[in-house]
């Protein structure tokens, strides 16, 4: 704590660059709902320009305008704003394709967003939460690791749960 | 942070760093942090389901980190809920529901039985033998060090000459090991003579596999408190007196409530609260009060809001302080500002909640749908037999 006395009143502005080289200035307290940029800019300070390498620009442009939501609606908060805040973020998830919504999450994830994490794995979720085996190994391309007969093994216990 | 003379130059460029994604792998690749986020939005059923995707996904599935993370989320499903009516079983009653386990019984047949009705298994339980015992509620304690469950109740005698129920000690099960239910006797109450029980409290519910019961004890015209103090998973049972002289007056009673997970009493005098902590050692059986009273200042009593006499203590953690306030407020005083930070509705008991999880027992077997029918026959014979009865008379 210095004696730093201009933050109260102004909102201090930070650039944040992508990795296809697209930039966006966007208030701090905006960007700072991001656990790493608010790690970032309580470490060091916030007048530089942070480059975000593993994030392209479209994806940032998403998550920010997220962040943007939440930040403005944190000022006051009241149960009303609760429920706008969750039909907000239902519209937000609502028509996105898979390959977006992995892309944000891996974004979210990169930029420790952890509300916004919860909200698209929450939506990956009710995506997948009635498919088949065969059906998620192929979505996540995971290959199956199993010894022959393990797997069988498994579906036999809960064999109800495959019905 | 302070601008020293020999910081260095300020970069003009941050960056972020890239941790150990690369970038072409990152195409399309989720972690298994991300992976975990997501399994645990998910009902059981798709989880035992998506345990044979790979290794890796069954055994996270399996953890006892997952478990209480998906336990966490779930949406709990009220018992009064029609929801909930569907995975009632018909010839059973629920008697307790903990960790997503139902226990029940059929009372026509005295069966006992812990069932999980989102992973579908169960496990028969051997009868408590509660016959001409009065017994007040059951308790499951889970262990996760040890992945062990055990389910404990209080038991009851009713002494005709006074008309007074007497507690006489606990009963206790190692769910998938024991093969009866072990009694332990309680130990008696401080003093000499007739000793009676003035006053009794019930902290509840379990923490930790600890249970305590509060009483106020006169003997010889002269009150002290007794806690009967019951450790679930070294199946050690204590009583612990509190030092004479400590609060002085016992006769309005005190507060037993949480402190910091352990049990402590307190009584507010004046402005302030004062409290005494059972203190309990870890790889420790025994409980000792602690050395000291501490006393918490509430200086807001002072002003002319909040009224002493509708303030009861009910839990406080390493900063909060939480009192029920008159009957449907809480409020949270914060010690370290000496202040009150926060005031809510009461909620009402969520003991009637249950919630889906993952949970398994030692010993916890499918619910066979050949079993299911035998119990229908079984239900279709007792007509039978009532109607034969019937017919008889």
């Amino acid at each position: 704590m210095s004696s730093s006395s201009t933050t109260t009143t102004t909102t201090r502005l930070l650039m944040l660059k992508a990795s296809d080289g697209v930039t966006f200035e966007v208030e701090e307290a905006v960007a700072t709902k991001l656990g790493a940029i608010n790690n970032m800019v309580e470490e060091e300070g916030s007048e530089d320009l942070i480059c975000l390498p593993n994030v392209n620009g479209k994806f940032l442009g998403m998550v920010l305008e997220w962040c943007k939501k939440h930040a403005n609606n944190n000022t006051n908060s009241d149960k009303g704003n609760d429920e706008v805040n969750k039909w907000w973020d239902k519209e937000f998830v609502m028509d996105l394709d898979q390959n977006t919504l992995y892309h944000l999450l891996m974004a979210a994830d990169y930029l420790s967003g952890t509300e916004l994490v919860d909200l698209l794995t929450e939506k990956v979720a009710s995506m997948i939460r009635g498919k088949k085996v065969e059906e998620i190994r192929e979505t996540f391309k995971i290959k199956s690791d199993f010894l022959p007969g393990q797997e069988e093994e498994i579906r036999k216990k809960n064999s109800w749960a495959f019905e | 942070m302070e601008n020293g003379d020999q910081e260095p130059p300020r970069k003009r460029f941050k960056t972020l760093s890239t941790g150990n994604i690369e970038q072409e792998r990152a195409q399309f690749e989720l972690s298994m942090t991300d992976f975990t986020e997501i399994l645990s939005w998910l009902p059981v059923e798709s989880l035992l389901r998506f345990k044979s995707v790979c290794k890796e996904w069954c055994s996270l599935i399996e953890t006892e980190y997952f478990i209480q993370k998906h336990m966490s989320q779930v949406t709990p499903i009220s018992l009064k809920d029609n929801k909930f009516q569907s995975i009632k079983a018909r010839s059973f009653s629920i008697l307790y529901v903990s960790d997503g386990l139902l226990l029940e019984k059929d009372f026509a047949h005295q069966n006992y039985r812990l069932r999980n009705p989102a992973t579908h298994q169960v496990i028969y339980l051997p009868n408590p033998c509660l016959d001409g015992i009065l017994h007040r509620g059951f308790e499951f304690d889970f262990n996760p060090s040890t992945g062990e469950g055990r389910l404990v109740c209080e038991c009851l005698e009713m002494d005709m000459s006074r008309f007074l129920a007497v507690d006489k000690g606990l009963k206790l099960l190692n769910v998938g090991r024991d093969r009866s239910w072990k009694f332990l006797r309680r130990p008696m109450w401080e003093g000499k003579g007739q000793v009676e029980v003035v006053r009794a409290y019930d902290v509840d519910p379990m923490r930790d596999g600890e249970i305590h019961f509060v009483r106020i004890i006169c003997s010889e015209n002269q009150l002290s408190l007794d806690v009967l103090s019951f450790d679930v998973r070294r199946e050690y049972i204590a009583i612990n007196t509190l030092p004479k002289g400590v609060f002085s007056d016992f006769s309005k009673g005190v507060f037993p409530f949480w402190w910091d997970n352990r049990l402590a009493v307190a009584d507010i005098i004046e402005e302030g609260l004062h409290v005494m902590v059972l203190e309990k050692y870890r790889n420790q059986c025994r409980w000792s009060w602690s050395r000291n009273k501490t006393v918490i200042p509430l200086r807001f009593l002072g002003g002319n809001i909040y009224q002493k006499e509708e303030l009861v203590p009910l839990e406080a953690t390493k900063k909060e302080l939480w009192f029920r306030y008159g009957r449907d407020l809480k409020v949270c005083y914060d010690m370290k500002i000496e202040k009150i930070t926060q005031t809510i509705a009461l909620k009402t008991n969520h003991a009637l909640e249950y919630r889906p999880s993952l949970r398994t027992l030692r010993g916890m077997r499918p619910e066979h749908f050949k079993e299911r029918r035998r119990i229908i026959k079984r239900e279709k014979m007792d007509v039978d037999q009532l109607q034969q009865l019937l017919g008889g008379l």
